[in-house]
């Protein structure tokens, strides 16, 4: 079972205005005030999109903006229009990706992008068929911060979702692009921990589940065809060179 | 269908597209047999984690997108491991080495063969190698005498 998180309990989101203009006027007021706080944890990441250090550090600073605003989002899903609500926070979701792809560009990049969001989607697919069980009120904001700690799955989670948030603010400030690929790169092999996480603690997620097995065949294709343009000989020598000949070499 | 790291490499090098090891390959991947060992992933992905650790920052960024490319790859094939059912697959290993070496001369592998060959024992897989040892000739008899099976098939280039 996934854990009750301000992530897993709201609503997927790389874009917070584009989130919070599907909010109500009342309750956009009521969280007006975390813009600041992200806005700071976006720029430190900005400043240095490959630093681990950085992004666990403003990570988890933007935790508490963002988490109020996921428990209302939270509210919004628990209401009586929760397909409505579901499907909405998808497409502001799919702007996201379209956004970031025409930034980013290259198609590997892109291809990146569209396995990360295809696996947040899933990881929503599965929290939200669980939504009805959980009690929203009893997940308080201590709580909720003592779970993140514990969890590694959710804390790779946090950092590969807000490393995709710093790529979109890149997008829409349209600064350097080798840096949104970076955040794309780094928040790949976040997520890709966080499958792993969820795997061992039986919760599989799978990225491209509703693929059909000529979709899938057409996808690997395009990995090994990139890999084929670009591994050089001497990568190639060091992959042979990585061989297990000895368990004690 | 469990690949061996040697035609999952070469299905990765840029060749001839007749190349034996690449068709065979990409026929298994089309029919959905495709399968690999967690060694074959541990030493695929070692390897491009060392480019990735070696270079200087533009030598990085590129290593960093094939490694990537890579995961992805690997991400959309079942990967196998020793470790079910208690650990059974290790103790099948143990067993085709003491088997190997108990032959007269003796048959050595190299670990990385001795596992993956031991992984597709216990999963009731076919080994495809592109391996011309002369002990991997060896390996269904060494089964048979480690009381397990192990069908291989020969890919060559």
């Amino acid at each position: 079972m996934i854990a009750a998180t301000p992530s897993t309990i709201g609503a997927p989101a790389l874009d917070v205005d584009r989130l919070l203009q599907r909010l109500p006027a009342d309750l956009r007021a009521q969280v007006k005030w975390t813009r600041k706080p992200i806005t700071d944890a976006l720029d430190a990441l900005l400043q240095s999109p490959g630093d681990p250090d950085v992004l666990e550090a403003a990570s988890r600073n933007a935790m508490k903006p963002i988490g109020a605003i996921m428990q209302l989002v939270a509210q919004l899903l628990a209401s009586p229009e929760f397909a409505v609500q579901r499907a909405s926070l998808m497409s502001n979701l799919e702007a996201d990706q379209r956004d970031l792809s025409a930034f980013v560009a290259d198609p590997g990049v892109v291809d990146t992008l569209d396995w990360c969001l295809s696996f947040i989607k899933g990881f929503y697919r599965e929290v939200w068929s669980h939504l009805q069980s959980v009690d929203l009120s009893a997940v308080s904001r201590d709580e909720v911060a003592r779970e993140v700690d514990e969890s590694a799955g959710a804390a790779a989670f946090r950092r590969g979702v807000f490393a995709l948030m710093a790529a979109s603010e890149a997008a829409r400030r349209r600064e350097c692009v080798d840096d949104a690929v970076t955040l794309v790169n780094v928040a790949f092999l976040e997520l890709e921990e966080c499958r792993h996480a969820f795997a061992h603690a039986g919760v599989v997620i799978l990225p491209f589940a509703d693929e059909t097995s000529e979709q899938r065949l057409h996808r690997m294709g395009s990995y090994v065809a990139r890999m084929r343009e670009s591994l050089t000989d001497s990568e190639f020598r060091e992959l042979d060179a990585a061989r297990l000949t000895s368990l004690r070499e | 269908m469990i690949l061996d790291t040697n035609l999952v490499s070469a299905y990765l090098k840029q060749g001839a597209a007749e190349d034996g090891r690449r068709v065979f390959v990409a026929r298994c991947l089309a029919d959905g047999s495709a399968c690999i060992s967690m060694v074959t992933k541990y030493e695929l992905e070692r390897g491009f984690q060392k480019v990735l650790y070696g270079g200087d920052d533009q030598a990085k960024r590129g290593a960093m997108k094939r490694l990537i490319e890579l995961k992805k790859f690997l991400e959309s094939l079942p990967v196998f491991g020793l470790d079910g059912r208690m650990g059974e697959g290790w103790d099948i290993a143990a067993r085709l080495w003491a088997a190997g070496r108990a032959c007269k001369p003796s048959v050595v592998f190299e670990e990385a063969d001795l596992l993956i060959a031991a992984t597709a024992a216990l999963h009731g897989k076919t080994l495809a190698t592109a391996e011309t040892k002369p002990a991997m000739r060896l390996l269904p008899e060494l089964a048979s005498r480690a009381r397990t099976t192990l069908r291989v098939e020969f890919v060559t280039a």
